[in-house]
């Protein structure tokens, strides 16, 4: 690869270079790219779209259906009296409930003599 | 902006050109559309490298983007597919004949060089970029732009040498 070779390849290049040339259109920058950058009216646009766009998040919930304050006592009072139609097999008609906590007391207790004497114990020999 | 955009335009449309496979309409409209990119500031120019170095890398990728759109296309794709020959970017007859025989075996070669080779060759040769400033365009490694160029140029030879002997 010596330099003449490479001298070689950049001549043929270059010829291809003039014959594209002859070819090449002429520089016409895109309009509407050029006129572009200054367009006010693009950044207001966006501004009130935004705007618009908060806003109509920031009011939706004012926006939601609320219900009388006398409805939603009644709903209150429907759900705190309902019972389910089981509820009946639940109640049993001798139950008593203690009004208080039974106490043990040492009459309540039997201790066997046979205990005390050791004799029921079955390890003697 | 516009200004170095004018005083780049002849070497943009021969890297278009190089990019769309040397077809001419397409390379019009990859250079439009990388313009307008430019100039819209949708790429924009960090002064990382040169300008010419951005603005090539913009017309590269806005051709593959154009490229793969073809592709997606079914009824183009076929019709790509019918019509691609190793010769398809010199079936110009008049572009052909005005062009010298040297230009033309160069430009047959270089059809049947790969892509990666093509770009690379063309980027150096013809745009007297340094194969570092190449890599840049194609953003590939120095290493492997080297690679591609060594083996570009090798090979270029042997199609010219084949070319110059038929």
């Amino acid at each position: 690869m010596s330099v003449h070779d490479d001298r070689d390849l950049r001549d043929r290049f270059a010829s291809l270079r003039r014959s594209d040339a002859d070819r090449t259109p002429g520089f016409s920058p895109p309009r509407h790219a050029a006129g572009a950058a200054p367009r006010p009216w693009r950044r207001v646009a966006l501004l009130a779209g935004t705007a618009a766009a908060v806003a109509t998040v920031a009011l939706l919930p004012w926006r939601r259906d609320v219900p009388p304050l006398e409805d939603a006592i009644a709903e209150a009072e429907a759900l705190a009296s309902w019972t389910a139609p089981t509820d009946a097999w639940l109640s049993i008609a001798d139950l008593s409930i203690p009004d208080a906590i039974p106490t043990l007391e040492l009459d309540s207790a039997s201790v066997t003599s046979e205990a005390e004497d050791g004799e029921t114990t079955g390890d003697s020999p | 902006m516009e200004a170095e955009l004018e005083a780049l335009h002849a070497r943009s449309f021969g890297w278009a050109l190089a990019c769309c496979d040397r077809d001419h309409d397409q390379a019009s409209e990859v250079l439009q559309m990388a313009y307008v990119k430019v100039l819209e500031g949708t790429a924009r120019f960090g002064g990382r490298s040169s300008f010419k170095t951005f603005l090539f890398g913009v017309i590269r990728k806005t051709a593959i983007e154009q490229r793969r759109r073809r592709w997606l296309d079914a009824g183009r794709l076929s019709r790509w597919a019918a019509a691609r020959t190793p010769d398809a970017d010199v079936a110009d007859p008049e572009h052909a004949a005005s062009a010298g025989e040297s230009t033309r075996e160069l430009r047959t070669a270089l059809a049947r060089l790969s892509r990666r080779q093509r770009e690379l060759l063309h980027l150096v040769f013809y745009q007297d970029l340094t194969v570092e400033e190449a890599a840049g365009v194609l953003a590939i490694s120095v290493g492997s732009a080297r690679r591609h160029y060594d083996r570009g140029k090798a090979r270029l030879r042997l199609l010219l040498a084949s070319e110059a002997r038929a």
